[in-house]
């Protein structure tokens, strides 16, 4: 097998405070291109605060963390910014919809960061949006959006770029069946491209599309009953 | 991301909180329009208050012939006749009036060609002025009295030497100068006294004003010098001239001649520095209301924040987008104070009856002013969107 898109080695989380609060314990995992891997686990077991860590949002306690390669654990703030904009598909567990803009402006945001060129944005929103079935909204406001729209604008934005990792904090939380499925093929057509999908979720049906699932326990992940 | 996406992503918020930016651009506009205006009205209150003093200290006034393009032209003075043998005369008995006395040049009329000694082998004396003066013209430029004055208001052919054409001329300044003499035009004139008290006489050689006259056959290039008591400059100006001539008084026009320098320095500089203390405690304040306005709009959008850099943005793109706002409304605060400023300035002039003056620098200065203000005040702001921690903001919606 070829080298991983993302490998952690023994990775702890102590959040520091009084009391401090240790959430993984020691964590490994390995995901190579264009596999699926789903987590899940109790609430409050930990699997936010390790996603945040694959995605740069946060720093292990120790361990350490490759993506695509590369060893993270040494990166300046301004590098892991730059990975996190061209490397990383993000849906986060909230959405993370900016009410006052369009659905257009807010893909169109994230085009902007990622330093895609104005020319080619118009093109990447419409097909991103058309992955997604959102189309008819594209010029509606995001506080008016229902909460699956939000879910799927999230997932749009977040396969924009075409990014080779994609992680999603419950992408399928608060969508029907069918638009669960929806958004699942999607990651399907993604990871047969060669992205790498990490999905949490607490959906047995996630859990069973997906090619591996690993359930996240007493700060350490095992491979799940689901799987 | 690039320039256009930054200054895109600042109108778009300037926009969405149209409030909070018009509270901001007020309070930007209010304090450089107080700063600019109160500058310009204190320089304009120091020009006022240099006119009014000006007007109280000076006490010469000069009358001339009317200038010769002018509309007196018109009226045909005749040669030789501009002023009357009896002006000083007429002058001097007007009340306020404390010396008068008439000038006129020879050099600027004909060649004044001066020697030392004998004609016929002694160099030309260059670089001095040749003066008629009349006694009365000593006291007028408030000359320490010369015993042979007298002799300036007869046609004798006699000169008093400044301290400097003195020694041009190789005559020894002492309390006699019999057997001194200089050639003037050929024709020998002996010494009759020296002016050395006055700097502004050094360089002349004085000859009586009526063997001036005689010479040029006019006087259109006398004037007459009037000195007045403290005070008297206004209201004997607005006299002198059909004092001299009630046939004609508009042959005549005179002139003030203004020297108050130390006065108006004395106010302008108080009142600079009233203004600058002022304009220094408006700074400060608002910068803190930007600052604290800026403060509050970061916290409010901290969530968008985090999510801009969850997405990639760095921290110096968080920076430049709250560094960025905060220019923009000090450039927009800065232009409405600078128009503030202007309405100030012309209210003022008009409830106090002054002659309206507006720096067009000091209202360029304004927009400059909002923008250096609001982008210092904007670091502190900049900084706190800068450290948002993204792990922290995704958490929350
Ligand atoms: N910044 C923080 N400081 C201290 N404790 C934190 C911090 N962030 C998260 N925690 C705690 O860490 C634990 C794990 O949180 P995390 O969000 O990773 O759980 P989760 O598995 O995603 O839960 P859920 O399924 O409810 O989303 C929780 O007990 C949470 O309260
Ligand atoms: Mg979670």
């Amino acid at each position: 097998m070829s080298r991983p898109a993302l490998e952690v080695r023994d990775v702890t989380k102590t959040y520091v405070g009084h009391p401090p609060t240790p959430v993984l314990h020691g964590v490994d995992l390995s995901v190579g291109a264009g596999e699926r891997v789903a987590i899940f686990g109790s609430s409050g077991s930990g699997k936010s605060t390790l996603l945040n860590i694959l995605g740069l949002l946060d720093v292990p306690t120790s361990g350490a963390y490759d993506l695509l390669g590369q060893d993270t654990c040494a990166l300046s703030s301004s590098t892991r910014a730059k990975h996190r904009a061209s490397a990383l598909g993000f849906v986060f567990q909230e959405h993370h919809v900016l009410g006052a803009r369009t659905v257009a402006e807010n893909l169109a945001i994230k085009l902007a960061i990622s330093g895609v060129g104005r020319r080619g944005r118009a093109d990447l929103v419409r097909d991103a949006l058309t992955q997604v079935g959102l189309t008819h909204r594209r010029n509606a406001p995001g506080r008016l959006l229902s909460g699956g729209e939000k879910q799927r604008l999230a997932v749009a934005r977040a396969i924009l770029t075409q990014p080779p990792v994609l992680l999603a904090d419950e992408p399928t939380g608060n969508l029907d069946r069918a638009n669960a499925d929806n958004i699942l093929d999607l990651f399907d057509s993604q990871a047969r491209k060669g992205v790498a999908v990490v999905v949490i979720t607490h959906d047995p049906t996630t859990a069973r599309w997906a090619d591996r699932a690993l359930e996240l326990d007493g700060g350490r992940l095992r491979l799940g009953a689901h799987g | 991301m690039n320039v256009m996406d930054l200054m895109h992503d600042v109108l778009v918020e300037i926009h969405t909180r149209r409030a909070r930016t018009t509270l901001l651009v007020a309070a930007i506009a209010l304090s450089t329009g107080a700063l600019v205006g109160a500058v310009s009205i204190s320089r304009m209150a120091a020009v006022q208050i240099d006119t009014d003093l000006a007007a109280t200290a000076t006490r010469t006034i000069v009358v001339t012939p009317a200038s010769q393009e002018g509309p007196a032209s018109a009226l045909a003075v005749p040669a030789g006749a501009v002023f009357p043998s009896d002006a000083e005369a007429a002058v001097t008995s007007l009340p306020l009036v404390e010396a008068a006395g008439l000038r006129q040049d020879l050099t600027t009329r004909g060649a004044a060609v001066l020697r030392a000694r004998d004609p016929v082998d002694g160099p030309e004396v260059t670089g001095l002025t040749v003066a008629g003066v009349s006694a009365g013209y000593l006291d007028a430029v408030e000359l320490d009295a010369v015993p042979t004055a007298w002799m300036l208001d007869g046609t004798d052919r006699v000169v008093l030497l400044g301290a400097k054409a003195a020694e041009s001329l190789d005559v020894p300044v002492s309390q006699d100068p019999t057997g001194h003499g200089v050639w003037l035009n050929g024709i020998r004139y002996p010494v009759v006294g020296f002016l050395t008290g006055d700097p502004a006489l050094s360089s002349t050689v004085v000859v009586p004003y009526g063997l001036v006259t005689q010479m040029l056959g006019t006087d259109a290039g006398a004037s007459l010098t009037v000195l007045t008591a403290p005070g008297g400059a206004g209201p004997v100006a607005s006299v002198v001239r059909t004092a001299v001539r009630p046939d004609l008084p508009a042959s005549l026009a005179t002139s003030i001649v203004v020297d108050a320098a130390g006065a108006r320095r004395g106010v302008a500089t108080q009142l600079d520095r009233l203004v600058a203390w002022i304009g220094g405690l408006l700074l400060a304040l608002t910068m803190l209301l930007i600052a604290n306005a800026m403060v509050v709009a970061v916290m409010s959008r901290t969530p968008e924040i985090g999510l801009r850099r969850a997405m990639g943005a760095s921290r110096r793109n968080i920076a430049s987008l709250v560094l960025c706002e905060g220019a923009t409304a000090g450039v927009v605060g800065g232009l409405a104070g600078a128009a503030l400023a202007a309405v100030l300035v012309v209210a003022t002039a008009v409830v106090n009856g002054w002659t309206a003056r507006v720096d067009p620098v000091l209202l360029a200065v304004a927009p400059v002013f909002g923008l250096a203000a609001a982008a210092l005040a904007s670091v502190y702001p900049a900084a706190r969107a800068a450290a948002v921690q993204p792990a922290t903001a995704v958490r929350s919606d």
